[in-house]
């Protein structure tokens, strides 16, 4: 068997991600040739095949392969898949958007954002927003996988040997075209994807209050939750709601602050990884849920809060 | 955790969490809730918060005014605000039959010190502009009721049972109980706790924590759906005009609650064909399931909705709710003890859980750290229903309670669903004679005889109706004839032993029949002086005793013989309920009659009033007891039950030309009214003491001790406040005292109706009620409001009818 | 222009998903079930491309059992015209999906296809790209803003850096992220209205497609559980742990 793994770069290095994925499919099988398309990408050729888990590094390059357009990397994904048994990727944007038109051109039903491999052809995924794992068992001759980069470790980068082949690049599509693109760096974080979310409630008590939240907020690059308690009672607005009547949110970290935890607000934020939990009554509900819990008054606990985190001089990404 | 408490609550929802509130305020601060998941998991969290002070219910009316004052100093007591926007209620009429049943629950209201006011459809409009009023004929208002935060609420009583030394166990499931001596071992996912009472308040899960200790629990959910809108315009501008909250509306015909939610409107129908849920009990992870709505079984109400408030239409639908709600099979809860065990108390089946969660855990706690409750609790007594209710028989009437929620609560009303289950042999007998029937306890009873073209049919109202003329028949019969009337559901048992004569000495308050064949009533009051029970008691022989009462009554009454039976075996109980079938006969050709079907003596030297011999009827041997309940020369013949149709075919026989006629319980209570004969949930309670309900010939407060004595004795060097009168009410036009009618003197309320009929023998409308002491004489003239209307009333002698029972002891 | 918006019925966003005690997969009896949200989104940009002129109908289709149905109700309640209901019981693949759209493409002929980007349930984020491949046409994925030029349309996307502005030709695929626009609530009128509207009923048969799984599933589990918290005594011992122990600041 061999695997084809589709790199990601940005044609002067490699995405992280890519490592992630190599580690992936080399779990499948050693044999693990990775596939660079892109334009002016030898830098990124060299690197893949220092990377000692790659085999064999596979370039295509063209001007139209620049910006990574799906309707041109497809079809020549498809053909430089002929001779392996599956092709691979990491399943983040660039993974998601390519590798299902890969997978029908190819008549494979493909299976996504795996978290294990079990065998060649069995591996585990998440369902229903990772609230349960599936094992599946894959029966087409050739599987098209992509991988979630955080189940598997960044592979080692130096040290492998690998030869690098070229390979003709296809016939320009010009259905689609690439306008450009731009990194975004607004002033918060949306709530429904933000990395870290504190919210606030009741306990805040005032509109005015809340300005102990934002600072903190500013400092961990985090985006503003709220209770329904602190909506209704008019310390904030709506569209900041976290629950079951407001924003459903899945970060990494969530702090909820002078919020008892009603099982309303619960269901729309019990699934973030770390949940802190600032109450001074000990008994709330909502420190059945917090992996952290801190029972004391937030009035002085935010800015002690605020004073650590300047102590740290990091602001988070 | 404890290993050992006083109280352990089962279950964290409102209503646990109120129950344990209330014992720690009692100063049992030794008392622990043990919760499976989180607090206000199951239906607590989604229901829709209202608090309705409405209810035609004297006890449930009772426990809904007691919470809505709690949850308002709920705040000031515990530092937790629970979200009471007390934003008034109204409730429209559209139809007459409405407004009646509105000015009956007025008089209620009237009684137990509720604040309710009648509105016009202008003053309707003033407060809800947003309603269309053009159809409406009135309504009325609850000033002091809204909604509430229903987990803030819940929260807050956490605090205040905390804040007095209460203990909360969440995320513990309780896996069994066993029952201990003097109490009870509950075993946990996390440990075993022993305790003296056990409190079962774990709502969806009733069953399932009934089969625990082997009770069969007579709730099953139902569920019910709420739709929640996007904010409207309107509701927004008036908001920011500062205008107040509209308040709850209640379109009572189009069946459905409607109030503001965030800028938006909430709208909850009770519909009909809403299915029972969780049937076989919900799973254990379905704390917060939610089911799929159904619009389209809501669509006639949706229709009716946007036809009183058209800007309901206008709006998107943001979401609909639909989840479990406990229902029983009367749509009031079951708060009390449980049948046949000790200490183990049932606070299940509520319906508006938000509300009774304040009063029914008020009363628990006085039942259980007093002894016992302080307002007569039968309208959710967990005993009122018997072993009949089934699974199958519980998923039907779960599902016609709920969707009856809206339906006018007619007093003489006999819901349809899971009928003739209970018959007596003679059920088809009477049924080809006329009668339109009713059930009690299960029971099917005839209530009328539909005769002369009449239709078989029964005909609700508030008011005078088809069957008024029947019911006239049949006591004109009675009164010149003979009647004959199906009493098989009488609760029926023998109290037998060498200890029966000491204990039933002690149980009642009256002096026990003393010669075998003789009977006495009897009155078991509770043990603080009120009156629990009423029993007609026989003497069968040395040791052994027939006790009758009344048929709603069966299982309540026996649970209370039982619990106070000594345990050391002298004194056996025997059910007889089912085994002995009773056919009365009743009027003055009675003794003809029994002359005609039987050989033995029915003279007045050789059977005597109060009474009993075994004679034979037919060729069926019977208990024939001289006694009844309508006044006139009768027996009660109490019979095994395989003979009932050979009886019965034999009276009929015998008295065709006697003109024996069937007659229903509705007669009956019209005849009894006429002797100021009571009834135990009316005039007899545990809120009257006996001497005020006017049984004084039948309490001997020197004949030695009984349970009650003390407590009668010091409550009646305290003084009464209340004396039983009865009353005929003059210009009756099209209807009768139903009862609750509030009693007026120089405008003040005085005093309230406990039953009221028109008397056909008299030819009068009489009612019975209780008013003040000092008012309480013959010939004093009052007022009593019938239906919204005041009506001259004045207070008779005692027994109106033949006041010296020369036609009952002919 | 005619627009095709494929939509889903999944599992209710709220529901705490439970897995069957033998482990072969998620209940489902009983269970709340609603549209898939970014299909709501995908429906929403449909019709208001209708409101502003820029297309004549609005067709919208679902694949799965009878209830499925349900979803192409409430889109027709928000404003599509007609329905499509392809029945098919149990668990259908997206490369299936993306088949049995192409077919209904062929006949429809619409000029766009919109569907979420990705289904609640499966998670698998493919239907989208998989009906372009089959159908030849260019793909915009995870758009969170679509603006019609001409016979093209300009798409910022979601991606991991930021966002991507490309253009595509029209006929094109594209997949709504949630951030594409606020679906509304349909209004109860509305929603017995769409009870009038017409809904075509099809089988995989009747398209010539075949639906059958070629990804078995072996097991459901679930995944371990959350571990009890601890109580900190201090902020500075929070904000430690925070950075040492959980890695996220």
């Amino acid at each position: 068997m061999s695997i084809l793994l589709i790199a990601e770069h940005n044609n002067k290095e490699l995405r992280p991600f890519t490592l992630n994925a190599i580690t992936a499919a080399s779990q499948i099988d050693s044999d693990v040739h990775a596939l660079l398309i892109g334009n002016n990408c030898s830098e990124v050729a060299k690197a893949l095949s220092e990377i000692p888990l790659v085999k064999k590094v596979i370039q295509a390059e063209a001007s139209h392969y620049e910006n990574f357009l799906p309707e041109n990397f497809a079809p020549l994904v498809v053909k430089a898949s002929e001779n392996y048994s599956h092709v691979v990727s990491s399943a983040n944007t660039f993974g998601k958007n390519l590798m299902p038109r890969i997978a029908a051109l190819l008549d494979t039903s493909q299976v996504s954002d795996i978290i294990k491999v079990i065998s060649p052809d069995t591996f585990i995924r998440p369902i229903y927003a990772g609230n349960a794992f599936a094992t599946v068992k894959s029966n087409d001759t050739k599987k098209c996988i992509t991988i979630r980069p955080t189940s598997f470790e960044p592979c080692e980068t130096s040290g492998g040997s690998a030869t690098v082949e070229k390979m003709d690049a296809a016939d320009e599509v010009t259905v689609s075209k690439f306008i450009k693109r731009e990194e975004v760096k607004s002033d918060r974080p949306e709530l429904g994807t933000a990395r870290v979310v504190i919210s606030g409630g009741r306990g805040m008590q005032s509109g005015d209050n809340f300005k102990l939240i934002t600072d903190i907020a500013d400092k961990l690059n985090a985006a503003i939750g709220a209770s329904r308690a602190a909506v209704d009672a008019g310390y904030i607005s709506n569209e900041h709601q976290v629950g079951q009547t407001g924003k459903v949110v899945v970060p990494d970290l969530y702090i909820a602050v002078g919020i008892s935890g009603a099982i309303q607000h619960l269901a729309g934020m019990k699934e973030s990884k770390i949940i802190v939990a600032i109450n001074k009554d000990g008994e709330a509900p909502i420190f059945s849920v917090a992996d952290y819990g801190l029972e004391a008054d937030l009035f002085e606990a935010l800015p002690q809060f605020l004073e650590e985190l300047n102590k740290l001089n990091t602001i988070q990404k | 955790m404890k290993s050992k408490a006083k109280v352990v609550v089962v279950g964290g929802g409102v209503v646990g969490v109120s129950a344990l509130y209330h014992l720690a305020k009692k100063g049992w601060s030794d008392v622990v809730l043990i919760e499976r998941k989180e607090l206000t998991s199951g239906s607590t969290w989604h229901a829709a918060g209202l608090l309705p002070l409405f209810n035609m219910s004297y006890s449930v009316g009772q426990l809904h005014k007691y919470a809505v004052n709690l949850y308002k100093k709920l705040e000031e007591e515990t530092g937790k605000n629970v979200g009471f926007s007390v934003v008034s209620n109204i409730r429209l009429a559209s139809t007459k039959d409405r407004m009646d049943e509105y000015h009956q629950y007025a008089g209620v209201a009237q009684t137990i010190g509720v604040d309710v006011k009648f509105l016009t459809p202008d003053q309707v409009k003033e407060i809800w502009p947003l309603c269309n009023t053009e159809d409406l004929i009135g309504a009325i208002q609850h000033p002091e009721d809204g909604y509430i935060q229903p987990a803030d609420l819940t929260q807050a009583m956490a605090t205040g049972a905390r804040n007095l030394g209460a203990e909360i166990y969440r995320n513990t499931a309780v896996v069994g109980m066993k029952q201990t001596k003097d109490g009870w071992i509950v075993e946990t996912d996390k440990g075993a706790i022993e305790c003296e009472h056990v409190i079962s308040c774990s709502g969806n899960f009733a069953r399932q924590t009934g089969k625990m200790v082997g009770l069969d629990i007579p709730v099953i959910p139902v569920e019910h759906q709420y739709i929640v809108t996007e904010p409207h315009p309107d509701i927004v501008k008036r908001k920011k005009d500062g205008l107040p909250e509209m308040g709850v509306l209640r379109d009572s015909d189009s069946r459905w609650y409607m109030r503001e939610e965030a800028g938006g409107l909430i709208l909850g129908p009770y519909e009909d064909g809403a299915p029972a849920c969780y049937v076989d009990g919900p799973s254990k992870d379905s704390e917060y399931e939610l089911f799929q709505e159904d619009l389209d079984r809501l669509a006639p109400h949706i229709e009716g909705a946007i036809h009183r408030v058209p800007a309901f239409g206008e709006v998107g639908v943001k979401k609909v709710y639909n989840g479990a709600i406990c229902y029983t099979p009367d749509g009031n809860p079951i708060v009390g003890p449980a049948w046949g065990l000790k200490n183990f108390w049932i606070n299940e089946g509520h319906s508006f859980g938000i509300t009774a969660a304040g009063g029914a855990g008020w009363q628990l706690a006085e039942w259980i750290v007093d002894g016992e409750p302080t307002i007569d609790m039968l309208g959710v007594e967990p005993r009122r229903f018997g072993d009949y209710v089934s699974k199958s028989y519980l998923k039907e009437k779960n599902e016609e309670a709920y969707n009856h929620v809206f339906k006018v609560h007619y007093p003489d009303e006999e819901r349809e669903a899971a009928r003739e289950l209970r018959t007596s042999p003679c059920y088809d007998r009477m049924k080809a004679l006329g009668a339109v029937f009713g059930q009690k306890f299960g029971w099917e009873r005839p209530n009328f005889f539909a005769v002369d073209g009449m239709e078989q049919k029964d005909d609700w109202s508030f008011r005078r109706s088809k069957w008024f003329k029947a019911i006239e028949k049949e006591c004109k019969n009675v009164k010149e004839n003979v009647g004959l009337l199906d009493m098989t559901a009488f609760a029926k048992c023998r109290i037998k032993g060498s200890g029966a004569e000491e204990f039933l000495d002690y149980l009642v308050a009256n002096k026990l029949p003393k010669k075998i064949g003789r009977i006495g009533l009897c009155h078991a009051l509770n043990t603080k002086g009120g009156v629990h029970s009423e029993f007609t008691i026989m003497k069968e022989a040395e040791g052994s005793y027939y006790l009758v009462s009344a048929g709603a009554n069966q299982r309540l009454d026996h649970d209370w013989i039982q619990k106070w039976m000594p345990t050391d075996g002298s004194v056996q109980f025997e059910n007889l309920t089912n085994s002995i079938g009773v056919l009365v006969v009743s009027g003055p050709k009675a003794r003809e009659l029994m002359t005609r079907v039987s050989r033995d003596d029915f003279s007045n030297e050789n059977f005597k009033w109060l009474s009993a011999k075994t004679v034979d009827v037919g060729n069926a041997q019977v208990n024939a007891m001289r006694v009844n309940f309508v006044g006139e020369l009768g027996w009660e013949l109490h019979h095994p039950i395989e003979y009932q149709n050979h009886i019965f075919d034999k009276l009929i026989e015998a008295g065709k030309d006697l003109g024996l006629k069937p007659y229903g319980i509705r007669a009956m209570n019209s005849l009894r009214l006429e002797k100021s004969y009571k009834l135990v949930g009316t005039e007899l309670s545990i809120e009257y003491s006996p001497y005020e309900s006017g049984l004084d010939r039948f309490i001997h407060p020197n004949k030695g001790k009984f349970i009650g004595l003390e407590a009668l004795n010091k409550w009646r060097e305290k003084g009464f406040s209340n004396q039983l009168v009865t009353l005929e009410v003059h210009n009756i036009e099209d209807a009768d005292v139903l009862g609750n009618n509030p009693i007026y003197d120089n405008g003040k309320v005085i005093g309230r109706a406990t039953g009221g009929d028109f008397g056909f023998r008299l030819g009068k409308s009489i009612a019975l009620g209780m008013v003040k002491p000092e008012i309480a004489t013959p010939g004093q003239k009052l007022k009593i409001d019938i239906l919204g209307k005041m009506y001259d009333c004045t207070i008779l002698e005692e027994s109106p009818y033949d006041p010296e029972n020369n036609l009952l002891r002919a | 222009m005619k627009i095709l918006v494929a939509v889903k019925r999944v599992i209710d966003y709220n529901v705490q998903i439970r897995v069957k005690e033998d482990g072969t997969g998620v209940v489902t009896d009983n269970v709340k079930m609603s549209t898939n949200p970014p299909d709501d989104n995908a429906i929403e940009e449909a019709v208001k491309i209708k409101e502003a002129g820029k297309a004549t109908e609005i067709v919208a289709v679902t694949i799965g059992e009878e209830k499925a149905q349900e979803t192409v109700r409430k889109a027709l309640a928000v404003g599509a015209d007609r329905g499509i209901h392809v029945k098919i019981d149990g668990i259908v693949e997206p490369l299936a999906v993306a088949k049995l759209l192409q077919k209904i493409v062929d006949k429809e002929k619409p000029d766009l296809v919109f569907m979420g980007k990705q289904a609640i349930d499966d998670d698998c984020n493919q239907t989208g790209q998989m009906l372009s491949a089959l159908l030849n046409w260019p793909q915009a994925t995870f758009a969170s803003k679509i603006d019609i030029k001409d016979n093209k349309l300009e798409i910022i996307r979601e991606i991991d850096e930021g966002l991507e502005t490309i253009e595509v030709n029209v006929p094109a695929v594209v997949t709504c992220d949630l951030r594409l626009n606020e679906p509304r609530y349909a209004s109860l009128p509305n929603i017995m209205k769409a009870k009038k509207k017409p809904i075509d009923e099809l089988s995989a048969a009747d398209l010539g497609v075949d639906a059958a799984p070629r990804v078995q599933q072996i097991k459901v589990e679930e995944p371990p559980k959350r571990k009890a918290g601890i109580k900190v005594s201090s902020v500075a011992e929070l904000v430690q742990k925070l950075k040492n122990e959980a890695k996220v600041i």
